[in-house]
């Protein structure tokens, strides 16, 4: 052990140890899928999206706006947001977790069945091509009475 | 030459910003552990070890608090290698134990537990090399964290590539997902429609993530493709409003010689630029090193992992593809080689609708419903746990033990395989058919 001087051997040495570790996480990553801290990081990586969606809220006059702008959510029956209603030829892109996470939000800003004014929960969809948007439309999910936060 | 921005200085600093974001990602996933039951979005094939822990505040607490105070201690200095590889494993079991119950990997808290593997490993290697106190191992251990973390971006750049190519070049993708992500009207819709700007962020993208490749390579590397990635990072925030904290926190310390900047803001004289120099491994400690990334690799590929945990169900599921076509959606009575009323491993095939994609099977048992969907390989981007050659076999939400169905799902499978001899199901054709 010394200070100062790099030989070459021990800067080869370094570049051996950084070039081993970085493969090495590749392949075992590749080989394993995901394993904490192993990951090949495949959250956008589907196959080629040509289209979108996501659940708004759609008020009377056919205002579009998040669901997190509304409160006091009462539907009958309860959605579910999993988008089984919107059955579409083809089928579309959806991002689940962020379903999940609307539908966390409505069961914790549930509200009286009698209280605020008539919103339709849909789920917009947007058909993608090379120039920009093709088309877009809206799917009603479940109509629902809510308030405006 | 190798070298880090932290040469010549106490890495102190350097590894306080580690345990600091441990820390942070310890108690961000302690408290949604706490919270957390497993229900239908759990993941199957989760191994029992990670099963025990969700929704049981007082393990949630301890297993959070030792890995902060693992974090703490790492941030000390001494007996790096035994605090880091403890808070390694706490975030692991904090981790996996909430992603087998939530059904998501929360990615962005993976750099924390990338840097600690690196720094770990990094150690090793300086010890095998000679180094005899903690102060000459983390010369290694940098060098080696800052690798993995740019190596997590080269992961992600390769995922892209390897699924769709032509997806990615042509910013198709990036505008869908940045249609999904963010709220409705306003700057997202204007992206949208902006299919050029698009095609030059995404290449913009690739291109920022490749730089991951060579991000351990040097001081100017590490400067360059550090401010590089870090640009990256909050563009993402901006454009898509996805947050990477502790990436861009890691970056920001593994980037720039923070000891110098420090020292010349204090008007200090400059740190002499020596650094303790490790001979090169042994030739016996470089095949020792050889054959155990090797045997780690093989493991990972062909050992007795729990696949379908690791691999098809433990993909997070963005960008699935919703919905069944009204139009197409059909309940038939044959489609390929299923027929209503045959058995697989003891379930019946109660009904089968076919779709524009594969189809959907609901089977019984007693009172036990499952729903098994088949749709042909590769067409969702997707693997799943009932994977054959020729088509994507994956189940419905259940509280189903995996155990339970398991059998059931690897039959229908082997059922389409066989039928598929040249290895491509032919579900158009089967489709057809049963109109």
């Amino acid at each position: 052990m010394h200070e100062g001087s790099d030989s070459g051997a021990a800067a080869r040495s370094r570049l051996g140890l950084v070039l081993g570790v970085v493969g090495a996480y590749l392949a075992t990553a590749f080989g394993l899928g995901n394993l904490y801290p192993f990951s090949v990081f495949d959250m956008y990586a589907g196959d080629k999206a040509s289209s979108a969606s996501r659940v708004v809220a759609r008020d009377a006059e056919g205002h579009l706006d998040e669901v997190r702008a509304w409160t006091g959510w009462s539907c009958d029956p309860w959605p579910r947001l999993d988008l089984d209603a919107c059955q579409r030829e083809p089928p579309f892109y959806v991002v689940p977790y962020i379903n999940r996470e609307h539908e966390q939000y409505l069961s914790e800003h549930r509200g009286s069945p009698d209280g605020g004014e008539v919103v339709d929960l849909v789920a917009k969809v947007w058909w993608l091509d090379a120039s920009g948007v093709r088309s877009a439309e809206t799917c009603v999910i479940a109509s629902c009475r809510a308030r405006r936060r | 030459m190798i070298t880090s921005p932290w040469s010549g200085a106490s890495r102190t600093g350097l590894r306080a910003v580690i345990a600091l974001v441990v820390s942070f990602d310890a108690a961000v996933l302690g408290s949604l552990l706490a919270k957390a039951s497993l229900g239908a979005t759990s993941l199957a094939g989760r191994p029992a070890l990670l099963t025990w822990l969700p929704g049981k505040t007082w393990a949630v607490t301890l297993v959070t608090g030792g890995t902060v105070v693992a974090a703490l201690l790492f941030a000390r200095g001494r007996r790096q290698m035994l605090w880091c590889g403890l808070a390694l494993v706490g975030l692991a079991w904090s981790s996996e134990s909430l992603t087998s119950a939530m059904g998501n990997p929360y990615r962005n808290q993976f750099a924390a537990g990338v840097v600690l593997l690196g720094w770990l490993l990094g150690a090793v290697h300086a010890r095998a090399c000679g180094a005899r106190s903690d102060r000459e191992r983390e010369v290694h251990a940098d060098l080696a964290a800052a690798a993995l973390l740019g190596a997590t971006y080269v992961a992600a750049l390769t995922s892209k590539l390897l699924a769709s190519v032509d997806g990615w070049f042509d910013g198709t993708s990036l505008r869908a997902v940045q249609l999904a992500q963010r709220p409705i009207g306003g700057v997202a819709e204007w992206f949208a429609a902006s299919p050029r700007l698009a095609t030059a962020l995404t290449v913009l993208t690739l291109a920022t993530q490749a730089s991951g490749l060579v991000y351990g390579l040097g001081v100017r590397a590490r400067a360059l493709c550090g401010t590089v990635l870090i640009g990256f990072h909050v563009g993402v925030y901006a454009l898509l409003g996805v947050p990477y904290l502790e990436n861009t926190v890691l970056l920001a310390a593994f980037s720039y010689p923070w000891p110098r900047l420090v020292r010349r803001l204090r008007g200090l004289p400059p740190i002499d630029d020596v650094e303790a120099v490790m001979p090169p491994l042994a030739p016996r400690g470089q095949l020792v090193a050889v054959a155990a990334a090797v045997t780690v690799v093989a493991l990972a590929r062909w050992g007795p992992v729990p696949r379908v945990y690791t691999g098809a169900a433990h993909a997070p599921g963005e960008g699935r593809h919703a919905a069944r076509p009204d139009a197409l959606v059909k309940s038939v009575h044959e489609w390929g080689p299923l027929r209503v009323g045959s058995t697989f491993a003891g379930w019946r095939l109660a009904e089968l609708r076919t779709e524009a994609r594969g189809a959907t099977l609901d089977l019984v048992r007693a009172d036990r419903h499952l729903s098994l969907r088949v749709e042909a390989r590769g067409s969702s981007g997707r693997a799943g746990p009932f994977d054959v050659r020729s088509a994507s076999v994956t189940h419905g939400a259940t509280d189903l033990p995996f155990a339970e169905f398991a059998g059931a799902g690897a039959a229908v499978a082997r059922a389409i395989d066989d039928a598929s001899p040249d290895g491509s199901a032919h579900l158009d054709a089967w489709w057809s058919a049963a109109r």
